[in-house]
C-alpha cells in the first residue's frame, strides 16, 4: 500500500515513529564558575505584602507554597502544562511554576484562596454547586482561569469555555461538570450586577 | 523538578542587558521564560545566569503604521498584549490575519500571558506557531549587539531547529511584519490552520496563508508551514500553482486541491520533522490538507463568489 492514507498514521512505520525529533542542543555549564544569587523580594499575595529571600532559580509556586505557606496554587506536572499552579500576576493569568519568584518582585498576586474578591467567591461557589470537581487538585487553577475568563470574555459558550480551560488539566471529571459550572456561574452573574460581562446570547439551547 | 542553580540579573534598559550579557559568564536572555524555564526544569537546558529583559519597557509595544503597512512589535510584547492590540485596533487583524490567528491558538491562556513574540522567534522552535505567519508576513527581526544593530529577514534569522542568527551576547529587540498590499481594488486575506500536538500544545502541522485577490484572481500568494520541517518553511510549489487561479471559475476548487497535493514536495526528504505522536510521514501526508484549509479559510473571509 503506497498511499499513506490507507493505514492509520501510527501504523505507517513503527520504526520511524520511534525516532526522536530534534531538540534544543544541550550546553553543559561549568557551575563552579557561576554564582547562585540570593534576592530579597516582596510579594503582595491576596492583599498582604510579604518580604522574603529567594534564590535566583526559585519558582514563584515554591516561593508561595514553601516560603509563604500559601498552598492554594498546587504543584502538579512541573512541566508547565497542567495549570494547577495558576495564579493571577498583576492581572495576568500565569502558571506560577513557569515564573521565577524574583521576576515577580514587587508585584501583586492573586490566588484562588483570596477571600476578599466577590468574583472568585462566585466561581468557587459555582464549582461547588455544580459538582465541578472531584479530587480538587486542579480546582485552584480552574478557579483562577474561570475568573479570568469571566472578566475578559465578550461572549461565552461551551467552545469558548473549553478553549479557555486548555491550560488546565483535570484527570477526574472529564471537564463536563466544570464546563457546566462555569456556564451556570456566568448565567448567575449575568442575572446579578457584576464585573463580568458574559452575554450568554445562545438562547437556542443550553449546549 | 527544580531548575539548576543560576544567577539572576534584571536589566532595566537594552544597553544594560547587552553589557550584562557580555560581562556575566554563561548568561542567557530571559523574557517570558516559556521556552527556557520548562527546559531548565526538565534538565533539557542549563544556564549559568539569566538576564531578565521582561521589564525593559522600551522592548514592549505594538506600533501600527497603516500608511506603510508595517506593524512593529517589540520583542517582549506578550501574545496577550498583541491580542489586546488587535482588539483595540481592528486594522491590525486585517493587516496581519495569519499572525493574529496563530497567536490566538498559541499554547493556552496562561502561556499567552507570559510568552513573547521576540522570544518565540529567538527560541527557534520548529513546531512553534509564529514562524510560519512571520514568513508569510515577510517579517524582519532586529538584533542589537555591542557592534550595533542589524536587521535580518526571518528566513535568514531562523537557521535551523533551535538555532537562530542571534548571538550569545545579542538581543532581539523588535519584529517588523508587513501587511500584504495590492492595488486599491484588491483584497488581502489570510489564515492560520493548525493541528495541535496533544501533549505539548505546539503545532504538529501549522500552515499560514496570505492571498491578494483582485477581481476574483489570485494575484499574490504566500504560504508557509510549521512543524513539518526542521525550520518553518515556505511552500513555493503550491504558491506557484495557486497563483493566477481565477477563483470564480468552476475549475478553481479542483485546481487548488491539485496544487495543495504538491505541498509535500516542498519539504526536502532529509529535513522532515516528526516524533512519536506524529512521525514525519504523517505530518507530510496531512500537510496538503492543512494548506487547503488555510487557503479556504482565507478565501471564506473575502467576498469572492466561489
Amino acid at each position: 500500500m503506497s498511499d499513506p492514507y490507507c493505514l492509520p498514521w501510527y501504523l505507517a512505520d513503527p520504526l520511524e515513529s520511534a525516532k526522536p525529533a530534534a531538540t534544543r542542543p544541550f550546553k553543559t555549564i561549568p557551575h563552579e564558575r557561576c554564582v547562585m544569587s540570593e534576592h530579597h523580594i516582596s510579594l503582595t499575595v491576596d492583599g498582604e505584602t510579604e518580604s522574603l529571600t529567594v534564590a535566583g532559580r526559585t519558582l514563584l509556586v515554591h516561593a508561595l507554597r514553601d516560603h509563604l505557606g500559601i498552598t492554594a496554587p498546587k504543584v502538579g506536572c512541573e512541566t508547565s502544562k497542567c495549570g494547577a499552579c495558576t495564579v493571577s500576576l498583576e492581572g495576568d493569568l500565569v502558571k506560577s511554576c513557569t515564573v521565577l519568584a524574583v521576576q515577580a518582585d514587587g508585584c501583586s498576586i492573586q490566588t484562588a484562596a483570596d477571600t476578599d474578591h466577590p468574583l472568585l467567591e462566585r466561581v468557587r461557589d459555582g464549582l461547588h454547586d455544580a459538582h465541578g470537581l472531584q479530587c480538587g487538585y486542579c480546582t485552584p487553577g480552574m478557579v483562577m482561569s474561570t475568573a479570568d475568563l469571566l472578566q475578559e470574555a465578550d461572549t461565552l459558550d461551551e467552545d469558548v469555555i473549553r478553549d479557555a480551560l486548555k491550560g488546565n488539566i483535570c484527570r477526574c471529571t472529564g471537564y463536563t461538570n466544570i464546563v457546566s459550572a462555569i456556564e451556570q456561574t456566568a448565567v448567575a452573574l449575568e442575572g446579578s450586577e457584576s464585573t463580568a460581562t458574559p452575554t450568554g446570547q445562545d438562547d437556542g439551547g443550553d449546549d | 523538578m527544580f531548575p539548576p542553580p543560576f544567577d539572576y540579573h534584571r536589566a532595566s534598559s537594552v544597553t544594560e542587558a547587552l553589557s550584562l550579557l557580555e560581562s556575566v559568564p554563561e548568561a542567557t536572555v530571559l523574557a517570558g521564560g516559556h521556552a527556557l524555564l520548562p527546559d531548565l526544569k526538565a534538565g533539557k537546558a542549563d544556564v549559568g545566569a539569566v538576564v531578565d529583559v521582561s521589564r525593559v519597557s522600551t522592548l514592549s509595544g505594538v506600533d501600527i503604521d497603516a500608511s506603510t503597512g508595517t506593524v512593529t512589535v517589540g520583542a517582549t510584547t506578550t501574545y496577550k498584549n498583541l491580542l489586546e492590540a488587535a482588539k483595540t485596533t481592528p486594522e491590525l487583524e486585517a493587516m496581519l490575519p495569519s499572525v493574529i490567528a496563530a497567536t490566538r491558538v498559541l499554547g493556552d491562556r496562561q502561556i499567552r500571558s507570559r510568552g513573547t513574540v521576540g522570544g518565540n522567534l529567538a527560541a527557534g522552535h520548529p513546531d512553534s506557531d509564529l514562524p510560519a505567519p512571520a514568513l508569510v508576513a515577510n517579517a524582519t527581526v532586529e538584533i542589537r549587539g555591542a557592534e550595533g544593530t542589524r536587521t535580518l529577514p526571518v528566513e535568514t534569522f531562523l537557521e535551523g531547529p533551535f538555532e537562530t542568527a542571534v548571538g550569545d551576547d545579542e538581543l532581539v529587540t523588535e519584529v517588523r511584519f508587513e501587511a500584504g498590499r495590492g492595488p486599491d481594488s484588491s483584497t488581502v486575506t489570510g489564515a492560520y490552520q493548525k493541528s495541535t500536538h496533544p501533549t505539548s500544545g505546539y503545532a504538529m502541522v501549522g500552515v499560514a496563508s496570505r492571498l491578494t485577490i483582485d477581481d476574483g484572481v489570485v494575484e499574490e500568494i504566500r504560504l508557509a508551514a510549521n512543524g513539518v520541517a526542521e525550520t518553518a518553511t515556505r511552500l513555493p510549489s503550491v504558491e506557484e500553482q495557486v497563483l493566477s487561479i481565477d477563483l470564480e471559475a468552476e475549475t478553481a476548487e479542483a485546481a487548488i486541491a491539485a496544487a495543495t497535493d504538491l505541498a509535500a514536495d516542498d519539504i526536502p526528504e532529509g529535513a522532515r520533522r516528526g516524533d512519536g505522536h506524529a512521525p514525519a510521514s504523517y505530518r507530510t501526508a496531512v500537510l496538503g490538507t492543512f494548506v487547503e484549509r488555510a487557503i479556504d479559510e482565507a478565501l471564506d473571509a473575502t467576498e469572492v463568489d466561489r
